[in-house]
């Protein structure tokens, strides 16, 4: 420890040049990883249909799919009405920040993109 | 002399270090794709690797999909007649799904093809069929053996790789992106996953278990690396007939649904294929049986069975790699 309290002067501007920057690195990794938490992304046959920021809504709209319709609100999205058999999409509801829905028989898949907490995959 | 030390050691030393945090800073590529095969949803997203890769290794499930059809009349498992050379894609997963039935005394039965269909699992037509019914289908659903890569089959003998061609193509999906230099990925074939390496971070990949009372929830999360997992539950495919509800894990020794006293199963293990098949196999033998064979050490696995009592059972391999998260399921006992 002695040694440090010697430092001259220009040393001690290097250590505060460095820290400096390493804390801006530290401070951007986390700005980065905490963007775009409550993004949902539309898929229909596995090509990107619409990526939509629910935290930035004001108001709801439907998007019709051929035969789906998709409800987006402030803050959540969910599948209004599909023409396929089982419904299962329909029976949902509305996801918010994490999780899908899946309409099997149409091809469309609703995600909200990662969130740094989320698991990588679900198995089931 | 102090200050050299600085100039000359430690300065260099917090530059490397500065260099480093840089490149931590600018994380490796992350690709990633969501689509429909198998009648089912896949994702793939891959860290690395070219372009191509996942383009690659999803047109690899594509081919599988059409060969493995069991479904399809003109599927090229559908057309196999007696004293045909087995393809590579076929005979590989054929195999692996022989392999279990042999160590799990035929729990995994490969010509159930008649009897899923008399439930209506394929087409949708749900109907409980008739015990007499049943005995009949079980009785003429033909035998087959593999003799030289050639199939040896009597009359009547229907195919079907569905609990095992799953696991396989995310198996040759993986291997796909290896060869276009991918380093760490995760594929979920609806719900049958499989892992390359590790994260870019270097940590485990986390892989929640769904909940099989509510598959929208999970159960708990699985910390791994590179291998295989697959859950097997009465929840995935079901219809109510009556009040009571059936599912489409067919028990080859009832031809009815497996009543084992499980919800799921979920398997571990580094090969894809044997993580499909062996699910479905421990789900219809039940808990006593599954834990006898993980014991014989016959298949090397590792397993978390979820009872119809909410008991959770895992083998020591997971007791450590898991965290669970659901307070309607018992905290998990350990077997030995």
């Amino acid at each position: 420890m002695k040694h440090i309290k010697k430092l001259s002067a220009s040393n001690k501007r290097w250590i505060a040049v460095f820290a400096a920057v390493i804390v801006c690195c530290i401070l951007s990794i986390i700005l980065i990883k905490n963007i775009g938490g409550r993004t949902a992304v539309i898929y229909k046959d596995g090509r990107e249909i619409a990526r939509i920021d629910l935290s930035r809504l004001t108001e709801s709209y439907t998007i019709p799919l051929d035969g789906n319709v998709i409800l987006v609100e402030p803050g959540g999205i969910r599948m209004q009405s599909a023409d396929c058999p089982d419904q299962i999409c329909v029976h949902q509801g509305v996801l918010h920040d994490t999780g899908r829905i899946v309409c099997l028989p149409n091809r469309v898949l609703i995600e909200m993109q990662h969130t740094k907490d989320a698991p990588d995959a679900k198995a089931g | 002399m102090r200050c050299t030390v600085w100039k000359n050691k430690v300065l260099p030393f917090l530059c490397v270090c500065l260099l480093l945090l840089c490149c931590a800073c600018g994380r490796t590529e992350k690709n990633s794709a969501s689509f429909f095969a198998m009648d089912t949803i896949m994702q793939i997203t891959a860290y690395g690797g070219t372009d191509e890769a996942i383009a690659e290794a999803r047109e690899a499930i594509r081919e599988l999909d059409v060969l493995l059809d069991a479904t399809d009349a003109k599927s090229t498992l559908s057309l196999l007649k007696n004293g045909d050379l087995l393809p590579k894609t076929i005979r590989e997963p054929l195999q692996t799904a022989q392999m279990i039935a042999a160590a799990t005394d035929g729990a995994l039965d490969v010509t159930l093809y008649p009897l899923s269909d008399a439930w209506g699992f394929y087409t949708k037509n749900y109907r409980v069929p008739a015990q007499t019914e049943l005995q009949i289908l079980l009785k003429n659903r033909g035998k087959f053996s593999v003799r030289d890569g050639r199939l040896s089959c009597t009359d009547g003998t229907k195919l079907d790789l569905g609990c095992v061609a799953k696991g396989y193509a995310a198996m040759c999906a993986a291997e796909k992106l290896r060869q276009n230099g991918v380093q760490g990925a995760v594929l979920s074939l609806g719900g049958n996953v499989q892992t390359i390496g590790r994260k870019p971070d270097g940590s485990d990949w986390r892989v929640s278990v769904a909940d099989p009372l509510h598959p929208d929830g999970t159960v708990c999360d699985l910390f791994v690396g590179e291998t295989a997992v697959v859950t097997s539950g009465s929840y995935q495919r079901s219809f109510t007939e009556n009040g009571k509800t059936y599912h489409h894990i067919i028990d080859p020794a009832t031809g009815a649904p497996a009543e084992s006293g499980l919800l799921s199963v979920t398997v571990v293990c580094a090969d894809g294929t044997t993580a499909d098949g062996l699910s479905t196999a421990l789900f219809i033998m039940g808990m006593e049986r599954g834990t006898e064979l993980w014991k014989s050490g016959s298949i090397p696995f590792d397993a978390l069975w979820i009872t119809e009592d909410a008991d959770v059972y895992v083998t020591p391999g997971l007791a450590e790699r898991m965290e669970q998260s659901n307070e309607t399921y018992k905290k998990a006992i350990c077997i030995k």
